[in-house]
């Protein structure tokens, strides 16, 4: 028979394992962004966001189920995408501070908006399910929190499939790879480019409405879900979605813990430290598939 | 002409001894030129080593807000508050020796790095003092004494940056900025020059933010350690020019410029405007407004700006 804080633990852990599949779906977009353009998009926490507000508008006003909703919230938030790649980030200087700032100027706008239409009240979407668990012994597994495993592990698992088998997916890879090279065996970069940010925000898309589901939002919280991106990043590098998924997983086992055992106000610092960690000790050699900008 | 450029140079700087005077009681418009020159110097620090030395140092919050809190924390235990506000500088200067390791990073990695890094502080400092430090005013030192610190510290850094650009060293970090690998081929040593850059732009801004938090009196975490003293020099640099005494000048006016105008209405609508702003600055004018209307537009002859 285990004792009371062995259960504790496993409960914690188990938690933390729902919670990994959804982080690393949190940084696929950034993956797939960085990994074709070399841009490092700083607004893509607040595409997660804006998804959340986007799956919390169409489900109040018109009363959808929010679970179905998502299946809405993907196409709006890819069309977002793709219009802010061809308004804002196409045909930018190829110095690598351009796109950066100027995804910081979409980050600005993003959170203004968002704070002009919604306030920066915290929100939350109550479903049907909301206080439904799955009990297994002990241990309880919160519907919501499987929903979005599944659905993330579900994601991810099309989106590898669609990257190494489909025609379009592999041109994908190719232009991650070289885009020179790529470009000279009739690719169209540019439009791969335009398809990928949309595909990337339509990932932040499912992200933001499976966590609408889960946690309350504000228009404010872009940035942090960006960090925990750059951090299974740096953990996992692009281009391998698997370890995409073990790096999510590391992270929420981390911060489960790190916010266990310091309390609730650090669950943060653990994701910072793990980053700076990892800057500093391997710099750019966790991210594998990345090479150093061409000087 | 040099003379001309001279007295140029020396009248603003005049101008900027004479607001609280002139201004007298009117506690508004000395407040303003406060702020003006709080912002602006921090501007100018992250020039050094956002501008010239080409490392986008998105942590230097971290140093404002360091140097606000050690004054606090110095302040309240007894110390006097400038050599809390000196004490904070060399705080920050401690942190960028730290940080160091960081620059090893090329572009994005350093980027991440310090966000994160600032963010981390931010997070553990809250953790300490939620509710922030009061700070007990020394009945000696008002606002009029706060301006004139601070007002000082700004000359400083304008020297500074002068000076720097008129000297090998502006090579140096142009040189790195531009392209790394070559300068250190040529015989520069990356490393020192951007430490160098990094330790001083640091100092400034810590000493910087002791005076803020000293003029404030009441030093919250939740502000001074806030993401806005990160994007605010940030957007006064680029909207201005990267690299130049003038750019980030230019564009401290701009930005306070619309600060103001919008502050009186609704402050996201201010939000929304720097975001659009540095959007098309970039997208139509990636060199900042000095290069396009001064150097290009009005044809004056670059080495007499830069």
């Amino acid at each position: 028979m285990l004792s009371g804080t062995e259960v504790t633990y496993i409960q914690l852990f188990l938690g933390a394992i729902l919670l990994g599949g959804l982080y690393a779906l949190v940084a696929i977009g950034l993956a797939l962004i960085f990994g074709v353009m070399r841009i490092l998009n700083i607004a893509h926490g607040d595409f997660i966001i804006l998804s959340t507000y986007i799956t919390y508008w169409l489900s109040q006003t018109y009363g959808l189920d929010p679970l179905l909703t998502i299946f809405l919230t993907i196409p709006i938030a890819s069309l977002v995408g793709f219009v802010t790649y061809l308004s804002v980030i196409r045909g930018l200087t190829k110095s690598f501070e351009a796109p950066i700032v100027s995804s910081f100027g979409i980050l600005l706008i993003l959170q203004a908006s968002m704070l002009i239409a919604w306030s920066g009240d915290p929100r939350s979407i109550v479903t049907p399910f909301t206080a439904e668990s799955l009990v297994i012994g002990p241990y309880l597994l919160p519907l919501v929190r499987l929903i979005a495993f599944i659905v993330s592990v579900a994601a991810l698992t099309l989106l590898h499939v669609f990257l190494n088998k489909t025609y379009f997916g592999r041109a994908i890879k190719a232009v991650s790879q070289d885009s020179e090279a790529a470009s000279t065996l009739g690719i169209p970069v540019s439009r791969i480019q335009s398809i990928t940010f949309a595909l990337s925000v339509g990932m932040a898309g499912l992200a933001g409405g499976l966590l609408s589901l889960l946690l309350s939002f504000t228009p404010t919280l872009g940035p942090e879900y960006l960090l925990k991106a750059f951090v299974i990043l740096a953990l996992s590098g692009i281009g391998n979605i698997p370890a995409l998924l073990v790096g999510g997983l590391v992270l929420s086992i981390g911060e489960t813990y790190g916010s266990f055992f310091l309390g609730s106000g650090y669950r943060n610092v653990v994701a910072y430290i793990i980053l700076v960690l990892i800057l500093l000790l391997k710099p750019a050699g966790l991210f594998r598939g990345l090479k150093e900008r061409e000087v | 002409m040099r003379a001309i450029k001279t007295s140029l140079a020396i009248l603003p700087i005049l101008a900027f001894l004479l607001i609280p005077i002139a201004a007298a009681d009117n506690r508004f418009v000395t407040t303003l030129a406060f702020i003006f020159i709080v912002y602006t110097t921090v501007a100018l620090s992250w020039n050094i080593i956002g501008g010239m030395a080409g490392q986008l140092n998105l942590g230097h919050a971290a140093f404002f807000g360091l140097g606000a809190y050690s004054m606090a924390v110095s302040t309240s235990s007894g110390l006097h508050p400038y050599l809390g506000v000196l004490l904070g500088g060399l705080a920050a200067l401690g942190l960028s020796i730290a940080m160091t390791p960081l620059l090893r990073l090329r572009g994005d990695y350093f980027a991440i790095g310090t966000l994160s890094l600032a963010e981390a502080i931010k997070i553990a400092i809250l953790n300490i003092h939620a509710y922030g430090i009061r700070v007990a005013p020394d009945p000696s030192l008002g606002r009029f004494e706060n301006y004139y610190f601070a007002a000082s510290i700004f000359a400083a850094t304008v020297l500074v940056t002068y000076l720097i650009l008129h000297s090998r060293y502006k090579l140096a970090f142009y040189s790195i900025r531009e392209n790394e690998k070559l300068a250190d081929v040529s015989g520069i040593n990356p490393t020192k020059y951007k430490v160098m850059a990094l330790m001083l732009s640091a100092t400034i801004t810590g000493l910087v933010g002791g005076i803020y938090g000293y003029n404030l009196l009441y030093v919250p975490a939740e502000h001074v350690l806030s993401i806005e003293w990160t994007i605010i020099p940030v957007f006064m640099v680029l909207i201005g020019g990267r690299g130049t005494l003038l750019g980030p000048l230019i564009g401290a006016l701009i930005y306070l410029g619309v600060y103001y105008i919008l502050q009186f209405t609704v402050t996201e609508t201010s939000l929304l405007a720097f975001g659009i702003i540095l959007v098309l600055v970039i997208k139509f004018m990636p060199n900042g407004l000095v290069e396009e209307f001064l150097i290009k537009g009005l044809g004056v002859k670059r080495t007499s700006i830069v």
